[in-house]
């Protein structure tokens, strides 16, 4: 066989490829479609640019069509421009906390947990400062939020396990908003070749593509997690990562470095603690209720739509 | 068509639905949430007065055309939650959620107040009744507006069942009874959330609770409901009866909204929503049209039949009550014309335009009778019968 077919005998060779049962054969002929193919796809290019240099036109490089230019336009997103969305993000719930306050977090578990349920808070209690981890012997929430409103915690966060850790609710107190989330490929801080160990400084914050209004109250909830003074001589980062409705978490230290022959920055990334995906189950509107709760937003199956480039972060 | 809105925040919002503009006014302020309001309907003239109760202690008036608030009234005593206001013979009635009962008199004579001046009065009205009843966490009141003699008030909330108390004296009239026991042997938790009056027809309340169950009641028959409907597994929020008193819509906490025949008792159409609880239902006092609004800051409006949305509009807050008003749509001049267009063809008056006498110029014309008739007959019909005829059998 030639080593590249003309388009006529392209297309006789396609049209028999699946009716071939020798194996060697069919797998001879597949090689040379394809390369025909590209050979054909690649002349084109070069004819169509030898036309627009002649005649004086610029060359512009074409680019890949991907979901997220082809999603439907979101009507909530948050422009700059708008006074009223900006007013009543500022008269929200968090928003004692951009004024200075230092949060207070308490960190349980489900009951009965195992040891790498145990280790793993031990982690997330590296990560957030000013942290404490509460051994789990009642039976209601309700009554551990009590017990943290006394003591002057600011938010609750409660880890779930079903033989893989696999939920995470974050409550916020006094009479805030409960989300509660799905954990998906969760990796522990000790699986990590090569990875540096957690120091006492305050962090600094990424919170990226949270567009919608939606996103801002889910963006504003982690950011009163931290306290708002980073330390910026420990070089410590956390990232909150949005794509497609989906939250990518992870915990770094950064250095920047000069490299010498060219003359420009570098950014190297060495990571400290776990690293998981979050995807939003559902916001309730007052604390944890399980019966007479009323929902902000809600995952189910009846209320959304049938679409796959519909997003809502 | 015009819809108006209270919001979350203190703000009040009124939009037109074809053009889709919004206007707002009041100031953002999250300690004056709105939780009900109501037509003020004591000039006559004027039907764009509106009032809106606050469940800090305050009720407002407002001007709806020019964004003005009127008056201010501020001397509710104690009060937790403000729960309906219905202007009825210019008397304004207030619930509240401990159980007190506040009925003051709003007819011209007694006012002080100017309308359309630029600066709000704080002011009192001559308070005509008040009463405590003893019910401890109400969620909905209702006024029957059938009756003219004696004002009968339903009450209902989470712990007690619904009651029917008399403005006159002061008692109640009616309770009810608590539905027969599991398949446990315990007993069924009381828990209701919304009520609505069936128009033309004084004696029958339909009830919403926090089981998921529908129900009916009838004053005059027995105690206990007369029909229970199941429907799902998340709490029943709010309903809505219409105005031929046959359908009722009711929504769920998640953003479910279904609407009931009461013939049958079974669920006849589903529309679709933004996810995110209800917080009003309207209906059109004259069109079939439905309007709603909620925590997911859109204002959905629908027609009987249709799932699918007319019209959604993007509100920036959340919006808690809505208003419905009573003028039909805003007639264009094109479809004034296109209307005068229809009465003319039909009384034979019909005046072409040029392009359409210039594509009837263009056909041909067809002279006799007898041509039309020879067009339409089919030739040679012998051949067919020659077909089917079967010649010289042997």
């Amino acid at each position: 066989m030639p080593k590249t077919l003309s388009p006529t005998e392209l297309a006789r060779w396609k049209g028999l490829l699946p009716k071939l049962k020798n194996r060697m054969r069919k797998s001879q002929i597949y090689k040379k479609v394809k390369q025909s193919e590209k050979y054909i796809k690649k002349q084109k290019k070069i004819e169509s640019n030898k036309i627009a240099k002649e005649l004086g036109k610029k060359v512009e490089k074409q680019v890949p069509l991907t979901i997220e230019k082809l999603k439907v336009p979101d009507e909530t997103e948050v422009k700059p421009e708008d006074d009223e969305v900006l007013a009543d993000l500022a008269s929200d719930e968090f928003s004692r906390y951009f004024s200075g306050k230092t949060p207070k977090v308490l960190i349980t578990t489900s009951l009965k947990p195992r040891k790498s349920l145990i280790e793993f808070v031990s982690d997330l209690i590296a990560v957030f400062p000013n942290s404490f981890y509460l051994k789990r012997t009642e039976k209601n929430i309700s009554r551990i939020i009590k017990f943290a409103k006394k003591n002057k915690y600011t938010d609750v966060i409660v880890v779930h396990q079903d033989k893989t850790i696999s939920g995470l609710i974050v409550i916020h107190l006094p009479y805030g908003p409960t989300a509660f989330f799905k954990l998906t490929n969760v990796v522990q801080a000790k699986r990590i070749e090569g990875r540096a160990f957690p120091s006492s400084h305050f962090p600094e914050l990424i919170l990226n593509n949270f567009n919608s209004r939606l996103g801002h109250l889910i963006g504003r909830m982690f950011a009163s997690l931290f306290p708002q003074r980073p330390q910026f001589s420990g070089r410590r980062v956390v990232t909150f990562h949005n794509q497609r409705d989906y939250i990518f978490f992870h915990h770094d230290r950064y250095l920047i470095s000069k490299a010498e022959q060219r003359q420009r920055l570098d950014i190297e990334l060495q990571e400290i603690g776990p690293a998981f995906t979050m995807k939003l189950k559902s916001i309730q509107k007052g604390l944890f209720d399980p019966v007479n709760a009323e929902y902000i937003w809600i995952r189910r199956k009846e209320t959304l739509p049938n679409s796959r480039k519909r997003f809502f972060l | 068509m015009k819809v108006i809105a209270g919001t979350d925040n203190g703000l009040v919002k009124s939009t037109t639905i074809e053009t889709k503009e919004t206007k707002t006014w009041g100031e953002l302020n999250p300690t004056y949430e709105i939780s009900s309001m109501t037509w003020w309907n004591s000039f006559p003239e004027n039907d764009y007065e509106v009032v809106t109760a606050h469940p800090k202690g305050i009720v407002r008036v407002w001007d709806v055309e020019h964004g003005i608030q009127l008056a201010e009234m501020s001397k509710f005593e104690k009060l937790v939650k403000i729960q309906l206001l219905h202007s009825y013979k210019n008397l304004l009635t207030t619930c509240s959620k401990n159980g007190i009962i506040d009925v003051r008199n709003c007819s011209p004579g007694n006012q002080n107040f100017v309308p359309n001046c630029k600066k709000p009065e704080k002011q009192i009205f001559p308070r005509v009744i008040r009463f405590e009843t003893k019910v401890n966490d109400i969620n909905q009141m209702q006024v029957d507006l059938s009756s003219l003699e004696d004002v009968k008030l339903a009450l209902g909330g989470k712990g007690s069942d619904l009651q029917i108390w008399s403005m006159e004296n002061k008692k109640c009239i009616w309770k009810a009874k608590n539905v027969p026991n599991n398949r446990l042997n315990l007993p069924v938790p009381i828990h209701i959330t919304d009520l609505a009056y069936i128009p033309n027809e004084s004696s029958k309340i339909v009830v919403s609770t926090g089981n998921s169950e529908i129900r009916l009641y009838d004053i005059k028959a027995q105690h206990r409901p007369v029909h229970r409907m199941k429907i799902s597994k998340f709490l029943l929020n709010k309903i809505c009866v219409s105005n031929c008193g046959r359908f009722v819509i009711f929504s769920d906490v998640t953003g479910v909204l279904q609407r009931i025949d009461l013939r049958n008792y079974q669920v006849v159409q589903g529309y679709k929503l933004n996810s995110g609880t209800v917080k009003d239902i309207a209906i059109h006092p004259t069109l079939p049209k439905i309007a709603v609004c909620g925590y997911s800051r859109f204002l959905n409006i629908y027609n009987f039949d249709n799932p699918k949305p007319i019209s959604s509009i993007y509100l920036k807050q959340k919006c808690t009550s809505l208003l419905f008003s009573p003028e039909t749509s805003l007639q264009t001049e094109q479809e004034k014309l296109q209307k005068l267009q229809i009465t003319q063809r039909k009384n034979n008056e019909y005046v072409a335009t040029q392009e359409e006498e210039e594509m009837w110029a263009s056909i041909p014309n067809v002279e006799d009778k007898n041509e039309i008739d020879n067009i339409n007959k089919v030739d040679n019909i012998n051949k067919v019968d020659n077909i089917n005829k079967v010649d010289n059998i042997n």
